[in-house]
């Protein structure tokens, strides 16, 4: 248990921040660099704007300890794919907020993803009825930029008259209240669809847990927890709880992604040492229409991006509303080809990596599913039975 | 008819059969029989030294470890061949002439065999050479006697079907080896390829240069957004696209692969404007950087590199 790994480490390098009730984060992010490798004292000099006496301290398997200004920062790699950032407010605030914003600034590194499912069955599992939560959700689905974004000429009449589908609209609803209250407060008409979307842009919940122990604990959707209050092991086990939530998805996900293993040759030749082929990730989104509006929208999210979507790409074939795209990711040169096509009137997806990592293609699949509709089915194709494969 | 995976970008016609031929040849391939379990290997694009600082580059080389024979092998696609000609005489006589031309592989000596294997640290030394044409059996079926003409006494057959069902067999000529040769029997149908695994090369020589130029591209800006690399020197790009997954043409020499480079920067450069020299020598910059922090940027200059080189929509 992740927990059992980390705790010990917490002991040595922040137990006097526990001591003194200070905020201990737990930032996770996707890396596709192993930690091992990172030139962790580089990047937070140059990404932390730091100029305070930095260093690290110690350098073991699975951790690295740096310094700053006397204050420690654990980094903890749970796999080679992601990493643990463990830290306190003791440092100062703006070196907290850049830990926390690392992936803004380093191409290779991601928020990692706690679902919005896992989320509401830590508070409901976790807390008790009179505990008071206090819940954050926005959400920001994808719209068309003016400037960049590529409408085909039969669509342009579509897009004009539908254009209130392709613009802005973020909504947001903050809500403080006692557990007992969440539900009746939802029943009573609050917006349906931000219910039903479970999986928004952004969520964010702070609890008052009761069990396994007393503690004030802050999830947020992008891999943050934070202990704010009281027992830090009824944090860690709800740490625990939120990391795990993500497992089955990324081992049903691992099936897909190619792998090809290397010989290297002094004359610059390359065998392929062993190989496993991809396979193709199907989604349906089963609430939404197979029409111009889908086809604008998703063939924009896929090549275009947006500011919190470092996705890039081109259009490759465009049929009517189906097409076919290349999509790029920087965080680990991931390479897909998509199509986009229709079955019983909803949209489909189907998503062949060329190359990626189980963290990029975790990355592609929750960006479709915050931006476009968290709505739908997933299946898992073996590439040779794929239409025109 | 619905739109269908192209693959486009994985390459041309050409480079598919080169998978396909490489595929029973590859110990990763299990799948009935195939050229690897009786103890044949297979380079795909080999390049062969003359002197005089020529070479010759055909698409395959097989050897038998066990008889230590070898095979030099040339796709003849013939996609093409009926567009530009006018009678079907014509036709006939071009193909006949292009199968006779692959008999410049006869140079290909023992030595340069070896020398060539000896880049992947094999110890081989050739017991006897012989020269094949694979031609799909469309073609084949179409142009047998034109195909048979050209290849005389000196060139090997062999014919791969790739529709549904995919063989490789032979139609012409004997081999050394009699394994080989009732291997490829067309009695006994050939052999069977395994579907699907045409990606065990994604580039070869004979890929479009459109798709090697936009791939490049592209892999670099992806690469150096993710490093926030400004500035980077010549020296840099072959590691930078073979070390990195997937690698760009691994199966080529470095000395080889770098001209490639060269050629893909100058279009980077006097083409497209995204590049130009740094202040030190062999070193460059992107002219402009935007691009390395912002998706929406990489898309625009992907688009109009797509659009200029006619790629995909813009075909």
């Amino acid at each position: 248990m992740l927990k059992e790994k980390i705790r010990p480490l917490i002991e040595r390098y922040l137990s006097k921040d526990v001591d003194l009730g200070k905020h201990i984060y737990f930032k996770h992010y996707y890396s596709s660099i192993p930690l091992e490798e990172a030139d962790l004292v580089d990047i937070l000099i140059k990404e932390l704007n730091i100029n305070s006496p930095i260093k690290e301290i110690s350098k073991r398997d699975y951790s690295r300890i740096i310094t700053v200004n006397g204050e420690n920062i654990i980094f903890y790699a749970i796999s080679n794919e992601d990493w643990l950032v463990i830290f306190s407010n003791a440092l100062p605030h703006q070196i907290c907020k850049n830990l926390k914003e690392l992936s803004k600034k380093v191409g290779w590194l991601l928020d990692a993803w706690i679902q919005g499912e896992t989320l509401e069955q830590v508070y409901k599992e976790y807390s008790s009825e009179d505990d008071k939560v206090n819940i954050k959700r926005k959400w920001n689905p994808y719209w068309i930029y003016k400037n960049y974004s590529r409408i085909p000429t039969e669509m342009q009449k579509f897009f004009e008259e539908h254009m209130d589908q392709f613009v802005e609209q973020e909504s947001e609803f903050s809500l403080k209240t006692p557990k007992r209250m969440v539900d009746k407060f939802f029943k009573s008409g609050f917006k349906k669809e931000l219910l039903e979307l479970a999986e928004i842009s952004q969520s964010k919940f702070e609890i008052h847990l009761s069990n396994p122990g007393d503690a004030k604990v802050t999830l947020e959707k992008d891999g943050m927890v934070v202990h704010r209050a009281g027992d830090l092991n009824a944090t860690l086990t709800v740490l625990d709880k939120a990391e795990n939530g993500i497992y089955p998805l990324y081992k049903e996900l691992e099936q897909i992604i190619p792998q090809k293993d290397y010989k290297y040759y002094e004359s610059g030749i390359i065998d392929i040492n062993s190989y496993l082929p991809s396979k193709i990730l199907k989604i349906k989104f089963t609430d939404k229409q197979f029409d111009e509006g889908a086809s604008i929208k998703l063939s924009n999210l896929l090549t275009v991006g947006q500011s919190d979507t470092e996705i890039h790409g081109i259009i490759y074939k465009q049929k009517g509303l189906e097409f076919v795209a290349y999509s790029y990711l920087v965080y680990d040169n991931s390479e897909f080809e998509i199509l986009f096509t229709e079955e019983s009137n909803n949209p489909v997806l189907y998503i062949r990596p060329i190359n990626t990592t189980i963290t990029g293609l975790l990355y592609l699949y929750r960006k479709l599913k915050e931006k476009f509709d968290p709505r739908i089915e997933r299946q898992i194709i073996d590439g040779q039975d794929v239409i025109g494969g | 008819m619905p739109l269908e995976f192209n693959r486009e970008l994985w390459g041309d016609i050409h480079t598919y059969y080169l998978n396909k031929l490489y595929s029973i040849y590859h110990k990763e391939t299990i799948w009935d029989q195939h050229l690897y379990d009786i103890g044949y290997r297979g380079f795909p694009d080999p390049i062969f030294y003359l002197k005089s600082d020529n070479f010759l580059t055909p698409d395959f080389l097989a050897i038998g470890m066990k008889e230590k024979d070898v095979q030099i092998i040339d796709i003849k696609g013939f996609q093409n061949i009926e567009k530009n000609l006018n009678s079907q005489e014509e036709v006939e006589e071009k193909i006949a002439s292009k199968i006779m031309k692959i008999r410049k592989y006869e140079k290909i000596n023992k030595n340069m065999i070896s020398h060539y294997l000896s880049y992947r640290q094999i110890d081989f030394k050739s017991n006897k050479e012989e020269i094949i044409a694979l031609i799909p059996s469309k073609i084949y079926q179409k142009y047998t006697k034109s195909i048979k003409e050209g290849a005389g006494n000196k060139i090997i057959v062999w014919v791969i079907e790739s529709n549904k069902k995919c063989y490789i067999w032979k139609a012409h000529g004997s081999h050394l080896n009699p394994v080989l040769n009732d291997f490829l029997d067309s009695k006994n149908k050939g052999i069977s390829i395994y579907p699907g695994r045409e990606d065990l090369i994604r580039f070869t020589r004979n890929t479009p240069k459109k798709i090697i130029k936009f791939c490049f591209i592209e892999k670099m800006m992806t690469y150096c957004s993710r490093k926030s690399i400004k500035k980077f020197n010549f020296d840099e790009i072959d590691s930078i696209l073979t070390r990195t997954d997937l690698p760009m043409f691994p199966h080529l020499l470095r000395k080889e692969r770098e001209e490639i480079w060269r050629y893909c920067m100058h279009t980077m450069m006097s083409r497209f404007h995204l590049i130009k020299k740094g202040r030190l020598r062999n070193q460059y910059e992107w002219d402009k950087s935007r691009f390395l922090e912002q998706p929406m940027d990489r898309n625009s200059i992907l688009e109009n590199i797509a659009k200029k080189l006619k790629i995909g929509v813009h075909e």
